[in-house]
């Protein structure tokens, strides 16, 4: 309920809010009323049916494959570095600045970096497999080994931002829990599993739906580091963007999928967290 | 717990934190490598040396003379400087508006923000670039436009937590001493949260210098460092362009770190309340 | 006759509580005038709809005759001390005092001028570059009322602006808060729940309950024939006694008494000794009477647990919880 004092204070937010509406919402709808659109002006679903055509479904499964091993992959790096960060030891702030560096590296220079790791003649990482003696492996040379690739490239950049929310999470912990369950006589994996982990959840599940949804957007660095091969839904939008002008139509038609796939993931989370919050 | 407990007891945890200090320093090593080692000894094998055999500045020389580096950087610092400031025109009075409206309303328009903020780039940047092009934004007005998207909601955030932390009588106040709202703002408000202003600013500032898909969707020519350095990354000019990302990483590099003394402090949301 | 300040009617709500209810209030020019009343009964509340910085849902403030009602703060000229002083974190003292005289755009020289002048006045001239972070109790109190003093306002509004501060520091700042303001002349409005201050302070005291006056005047008045009987049990270091009226013959009513309105003798009520305390002026015994506490003062001291009978030397008659008649004043 508004109170009518209220509404002054309102007109301040105003700006923020017509600005990102008429940048973000009017822009989206465009998308779906376009994807509808013929380059002629005719309403049509053959934008849809054309993206069955060019691997929309490969797509959608990569993208998620991505997303859901960049999310593990960050998720196990970034418990080890918030569990260190909150020890107190020698060399603490140096190895906590060491590993916050990469998120203030754009994310082109970090797509560049991996690119020449691997490669797919020689890079960094294969003169590592050659010095022991094993064989060079190409590594865009399977859609398999490519999504692979983009997924750890992905680490480095990202991963820092979940060790912070996480470590602001361990570092809410009390430390007479653990002293309480040391004296019960539970070892160190003990107190991880029954103590960490389960108070740790909440900020981990919040961790993950903000980095699911960025995730599922990965467009620079799958671009840089495989180009369009196999594409991403962002990447393969960005393709047909870039084509012609009667494929920009396709292009609304994919942004359109992936805007409801994106909406679709966001409502279940709120009301998840919506759920969650009445309880409490 | 006590810094000095025994390196028996601290091992794994100082054998994990050196293994996972060299898998987040590598990157950057690599990066290192690529710039400083003579490109000749680079490119005796495919397999190059992890191990520097040489070094030199010739690359670094060779990239700023041979490539257009003021334009982009120019570029790139006006477009962050924008889209910092324009967090501020637009984050200040938001977060002031939200922190009068009481806690339940604001925290509605709050998620509102943070939705719009999950709306995929791609999806908002090619319809804005075809709009853009037809009222002459594509250039970096356009660019910063649109990446102030990306950062205004983590911007008022910020903006709000700085200003819930200020004691609520202090604008009273200036208002019974006799200023009226723009003077209050100007001379209590801001500088009492200038922290969290701060913080702000930076966050926005360092997330356009980094920023590439609206760039690259709404001016891909003479455009942002990242979208030039895509463009030299595609060319093939690898030593060229890993001079260029260092170069333009190091300032970024101290940004994050300042930041992240901030972040983990989270003195920007406290250290105001005496 | 014109007042200073006039409160007609004033009416707030939060949500579906009522903080002031048909508030009314006249203060006269000059006057000390303390506002008096428990925690959370609108005090508060009153003085930040009277500086503007609240928005009333009904009613008319009227300051030299002029409704003011709605106007922002800033332009009502009125000043301020906040409980916490509301001291600026990033300005020093001098510019904590300087403020007010900026905002209406006094030349440096004058604010120089009357900064030094307030500040000898309240003798901080020597914490005047100092931040005011460093400041102690005593002296914040002094900065923020040498703040509001500054720029000479038409009215001067103090929330519990002693409450922060320790007892002894407290004593001292009352008695020079009286001098001030009778020197200066100006017209205060204070307010407390602490009854020690609205009686060394006050010209006249108004007693706020349930969001409305509900009796005004000076403090010994209130003490000695206060107009309802929940007035009656506020005020005073003891609640005024209030027991039914049949003890002494008069049935349907109810009698208030001060614990020293009594005299202790062979025949009238009696009461059981349950506390017995001694104190300068004699002995205070609690008892309890239908259920009531109640306490009287006497000479002599009691063992817990006697009898004793006292008659009443003094006594007011309540109808209905309001005053009808004063008996043996």
């Amino acid at each position: 309920m508004l109170k009518s004092h209220n509404l002054k204070y309102i007109a301040f937010i105003i700006p923020a809010l017509v600005y990102v509406s008429a940048l973000s919402i009017f822009p989206a709808a465009l998308s779906v009323y376009r994807s509808f659109l013929t380059p002629g002006g005719s309403y049509t679903f053959s934008n849809y049916s054309a993206l069955l055509h060019y691997g929309l479904v490969k797509a959608l499964i990569d993208t998620m494959l991505v997303s859901i091993g960049a999310l593990i992959l960050q998720l196990f790096l970034a418990l080890f570095i918030a569990m260190i960060m909150v020890k107190p030891f020698r060399g603490n702030r140096l190895f906590s600045s060491l590993v916050i560096i990469p998120y203030g590296i754009s994310t082109v220079v970090s797509a560049f970096i991996f690119s020449q790791i691997f490669s797919a003649v020689g890079g960094y990482a294969n003169s590592f497999i050659v010095d022991f003696g094993f064989r060079p492996i190409d590594w865009v040379a399977t859609s398999s080994s490519s999504l692979s690739v983009v997924v750890i490239a992905d680490y480095w950049k990202n991963t820092p931002l979940v060790a912070l929310i996480l470590f602001s999470g361990l570092s809410g912990l009390s430390p007479s829990m653990y002293e309480a369950a040391k004296t019960d006589g539970a070892g160190a994996f003990r107190r991880f599993f029954s103590i960490t982990l389960p108070n740790l959840a909440p900020i981990m599940a919040i961790a993950l739906l903000i980095r699911g949804v960025s995730e599922f957007n990965i467009f620079a660095l799958p671009l840089v580091i495989i180009g369009y091969n196999p594409p991403l839904i962002t990447t393969l939008i960005y393709e047909f963007y870039q084509t012609s002008s009667t494929t920009i139509y396709y292009s609304y038609a994919a942004s359109t999928i992936l805007l409801f796939i994106i909406l679709g993931y966001a409502s279940i989370v709120l009301w998840k967290g919506g759920a969650k919050s009445y309880e409490r | 717990m006590s810094v000095n407990s025994s390196w028996k007891s601290n091992l794994p945890l100082y054998i994990g934190a050196i293994i996972l200090s060299i898998i987040f320093f590598y990157p950057l090593y690599v990066l290192i490598l690529i710039t400083f080692v003579p490109a000749p000894l680079n490119n005796l094998s495919p397999y190059p040396p992890q191990i520097p055999p040489g070094f030199t500045f010739y690359n670094i020389i060779q990239a700023y003379s041979a490539l257009d580096l003021t334009g982009p950087v120019t570029r790139s610092f006006y477009v962050a400087m924008m889209v910092g400031g324009l967090s501020l025109a637009l984050g200040i009075p938001a977060a002031y508006g939200l922190n009068k409206i009481g806690v339940r309303t604001a925290n509605k328009f709050i998620i509102f923000f943070f939705l719009i903020n999950m709306m995929p780039g791609i999806v908002v940047a090619i319809p804005i670039s075809v709009e853009f092009l037809k009222l002459g934004l594509s250039n970096m007005y356009g660019v910063a436009l649109a990446q102030e998207l990306v950062v205004l909601p983590l911007s008022i955030f910020i903006i709000l937590g700085g200003f819930r932390a200020l004691p609520r009588d202090l604008e009273n106040q200036a208002r019974v001493d006799g200023a009226n709202l723009p003077t209050t703002m100007y001379r209590i408000l801001i500088p009492m949260n200038r922290s969290a202003i701060l913080v702000a600013f930076l966050l926005s500032w360092m997330t356009s210098w980094d920023e590439f898909t609206y760039a690259v969707i709404i001016s891909p020519v003479k455009s942002t460092f990242p979208v030039q350095l895509y463009n030299y990354v595609t060319r093939a000019v690898s030593f060229e362009a890993s001079a260029f990302a260092l170069t333009f990483t190091i300032p970024v590099i101290i940004v994050a770190v300042v930041l992240q003394k901030y972040l983990k402090s989270q003195s920007f949301t406290g250290g105001l309340s005496s | 006759m014109t007042y200073k300040l006039q409160l007609q009617e004033l009416e707030k709500k939060f949500g579906s509580k009522t903080v002031l209810n048909k508030l009314s209030l006249d203060v006269e020019e000059g006057e000390f005038m303390v506002v008096l009343g428990p925690s959370g009964m609108g005090k508060s509340t009153l003085l930040r709809t009277v500086v503007g910085i609240e928005n009333l849902d009904g009613g008319k403030i009227i300051v030299e005759g002029e409704d003011v009602t709605r106007l922002p703060p800033h332009k009502r000229n009125i000043a301020m001390v906040f409980q916490n002083y509301a001291l600026y974190p990033n300005m020093n003292v001098y510019k904590n005092i300087a403020f007010p005289l900026k905002m209406i755009g006094e030349s440096k020289d004058v604010i120089d001028k009357k900064v030094n002048e307030i500040a000898s006045i309240l003798k901080i001239a020597d914490a005047l570059h100092q931040n005011v972070t460093t400041l102690s109790g005593g002296q914040k109190q002094r900065v923020a009322l040498a703040r509001a003093l500054v720029r000479n306002p038409k009215l001067f509004l103090l929330d519990e602006p002693l409450s922060n501060l320790d007892a002894r520091v407290r004593y001292d700042a009352r008695q020079e808060l009286r001098k001030l303001q009778q020197e200066l002349g100006h017209t205060f409005i204070y307010v407390t729940h602490d009854q020690t201050e609205a009686q060394s302070l006050a010209d006249r005291v108004a007693v706020l309950h349930n969001g409305t006056v509900e009796q005004i005047g000076p403090y010994d008045d209130l003490y000695e024939k206060p107009e309802t009987t929940w007035v009656g049990s506020f005020i005073g270091e003891y609640p005024m006694n209030i027991i039914d009226g049949s003890v002494i013959g008069r049935e349907g009513s109810q009698i208030g008494f001060r614990p020293s309105w009594v005299n202790e003798g062979d025949d009238g009520i009696q009461l059981t000794v349950q506390l017995c305390q001694a104190a300068e002026s004699g002995f205070f015994i609690m008892s309890t009477m239908d259920g009531k506490s109640i306490t009287i003062r006497v000479q002599k001291r009691h063992k817990i647990g006697s009898t004793m009978k006292f008659s009443l030397r003094r006594y007011n008659v309540y109808t209905d919880n309001r005053l009808v008649e004063e008996f043996g004043k």
